[in-house]
């Protein structure tokens, strides 16, 4: 029997390994489950656990031990603080917070305050500037689930010109790390390659195209994208010196330790297309994300992994080209993303970590039964000759009955050997 | 057909905003009938429409064009309002309750208000009794509804409801739209129409008017 280390290798080096690898919650993008969600499967189990949030503007919970042996987990993240961790209790500490009646965990650092309309606003609390740590980055209404930030922190919507931009305003997906916080990174990621044998995943920073919208807003950005390429080739300028930066420091602290690095989150495309056209991306941000792609393939022996969700199946053979390895989430329930076409046309060159589970149709509301067909016959779909990592299109959703999360375990296991 | 109609559709469909309001300008001292220039508008984002629906146009294309026919109408409503000719429909648009999402919908109200509709825009996270109290105040011909999650997706279907139980649900087409929704979502939840995109929508709501 293969470790999980080197089962999702093989997966990746597309050789078929014993069984298909699975991630739950150990890829720490869009890959997770909702604390709401993660409380309800622990208490259908009959356990009392302690909910922590580590991302806390998608609110998703860190699955105990319990869960990754249940389910048969393959992955963790290197910013994993409950066991196995090499973190202590002095590393990483947590506080409560309270979302929607359910009280759970969030890392002690996050600012966040309730405004007099009843919503909870979340600070710039991590940026490297004092002055900027009062800025509102994101905002959870009463009745919400999740913190936003597109509605409400859009910092560069208003330039119109080059010299309007000063410098990379704070957001809470660009990265920030301080000197200590990399010591105590690369303390719990040379813990857990050393005493467990998970693969283990890092998230090294900030996308460069989902980032360019983040912070002109989708309105700025397409009109300056159609008449003035100069704001947009600025900002995407000043994201990739700091990514640049950011990724050399991230890779020196756990580049030895981790067996993928994910290069950011990089939406291309709605439910139905891609944003922009594949030719204007090609020119504005690909030269850019292949440096990093380049820097992470030059300094370790990692696999790279690239996050873009919708219907993007246009710019697929363009990662093959950037040496990108593996493509998370494979959103299967957008339009154009036929799973079999996927793996016919792709399938050799690139691994699939996602496409499982649709979780936007299928996992929050069909029948235990109806989850495992779904399952069954993706996982059949994209595990012929490896090149699968097998975890949901997206996040768990809050409102997801338990019975659900644990049918679909139960189809991967029965569906994830490859020799019967 | 007028030259500068014809240039004022080009406009529309390369999202030329400034270019767009001058020309609308123009035409309306040259006393240009206004709801001929709506009406160009209207065939540009049909034009927009197609090309986004067979993949020539992305959702670039499609937010300036949305956005500069909205601009084209922001410059015609008051000449228009002062006609007796009616808006083609009066559409009450809003986020559904717990969702903050606000892209999808702006785009849609540019598009609406684009293709010749009056838009009340109730913003986001908004509860359905606050849409019952502007159906019964405002007496619109649609309410669409937009929701981005699966956690907040429900509470379209908590809008019709209040609308049925106010008596208020055969007065309007309901029309629900946004990334979880799908066909037979909206034909579940008991909503009249359902659209992938917001000229795909405008479509629809003139075929059900």
């Amino acid at each position: 029997m293969l470790t999980s280390r080197e089962r999702v290798m093989m997966a990746i080096q597309h050789k078929e390994p014993d069984v298909v690898p699975v991630d739950f919650g150990g890829m720490d993008c869009s890959g997770g489950i909702h604390a709401l969600a993660y409380e309800k499967l622990a208490k259908h189990f009959g356990l009392d656990e302690e909910v922590r949030i580590y991302d806390p503007i998608q609110v998703l919970a860190e699955p105990s031990e319990f869960f990754l042996r249940k389910f048969g987990a393959d992955v963790v993240s290197v910013l994993r603080s409950t066991p196995p961790t090499g973190l202590t209790e002095g590393d990483k500490q947590f506080k409560d917070y309270s979302l929607l009646g359910s009280n759970v965990k969030i890392p002690r650092e996050i600012d966040i305050t309730r405004g007099d309309d009843g919503s909870d606003y979340m600070h710039a609390w991590f940026s490297r500037d004092a002055s900027k740590r009062s800025t509102v980055v994101a905002k959870r209404n009463p009745s919400a689930c999740y913190f936003d930030h597109l509605p409400v922190y859009l910092p560069l919507k208003d330039v119109k010109k080059v010299s309007d931009i000063k410098e990379l305003p704070p957001h809470h997906w660009i990265p920030e790390r301080s000197d200590s916080g990399l010591r105590t990174l690369r303390k719990n990621a040379k813990w857990l390659h050393e005493n467990t044998d998970y693969a283990i995943f890092g998230m090294s920073g900030a996308g460069i195209f989902e980032m360019t919208i983040y912070l002109l807003g989708f309105g700025n950005f397409f009109r300056s994208l159609k008449t003035n390429r100069k704001v947009v080739e600025r900002v995407v300028e000043l994201l990739l010196e700091h990514n640049k930066t950011e990724l050399k420091r991230y890779l020196d602290a756990v580049g030895d330790y981790l067996q993928v690095v994910g290069i950011g989150g990089e939406d291309l495309g709605s439910q139905v297309g891609p944003f922009i056209n594949p030719m204007d991306w090609r020119e504005l941000f690909e030269p850019a994300i292949k440096e990093l792609v380049d820097i992470i393939k030059s300094k370790t022996n990692c696999y790279v992994m690239i996050h873009s969700c919708g219907s993007i199946k246009p710019f697929v053979s363009d990662f093959i080209e950037m040496r990108i390895d593996i493509w998370n989430p494979v959103q299967i329930s957008a339009k154009n993303m036929d799973p079999r076409e996927l793996k016919k046309e792709f399938g050799d060159n690139m691994t699939f970590w996602g496409g499982g589970i649709d979780t936007q149709h299928v996992l929050p509301f069909a029948s235990p039964q109806k989850v495992k067909d779904h399952v069954r016959e993706l996982v059949e779909i994209f595990k012929p000759g490896g090149g699968f990592i097998f975890n949901q299109i997206h996040n768990v959703q809050p409102e997801t009955p338990p019975e659900n999360i644990v049918a679909m375990f139960e189809a991967v296991n029965e569906a994830r050997g490859y020799r019967s | 057909m007028n030259a500068n109609l014809s240039d004022l559709e080009k406009c529309v469909v390369e999202g030329d905003l400034e270019k767009a309001v001058g020309l609308t300008k123009e035409m309306l001292e040259k006393g240009v009938e206004p709801w001929e220039i709506v009406a160009q508008l209207r065939h540009a984002l049909q034009i927009v429409g197609k090309q986004y629906e067979t993949g020539a146009f992305f959702l670039t294309e499609l937010v300036l064009a949305g956005m500069t026919a909205k601009e084209v109408m922001n410059v015609l409503k008051p000449v228009l309002a002062r006609g007796k000719k009616k808006f083609l429909a009066k559409v009450v648009l809003c986020t559904v309750e717990g969702d903050i999402h606000d892209i999808g919908k702006t785009i849609v109200e540019a598009v609406f208000t684009g293709a010749g509709f009056d838009v009340i825009d109730l913003g986001v996270d908004v509860p359905a009794a606050k849409v019952v109290d502007t159906v019964r105040k405002e007496n619109p011909d649609v309410v669409a509804l937009s929701a981005l999650l699966t956690s907040t997706m429900v509470n379209q279907e908590k809008v019709i409801n209040e609308l049925k139980k106010a008596g208020l649900r055969d007065r309007v087409i309901v029309i629900v739209g946004g990334a979880p929704i799908d066909q037979e979502f909206a034909r579940r939840i008991g909503a009249d129409a359902y659209a992938d995109d917001p000229i795909e929508g405008a479509r629809k709501i003139e075929r059900l008017l």
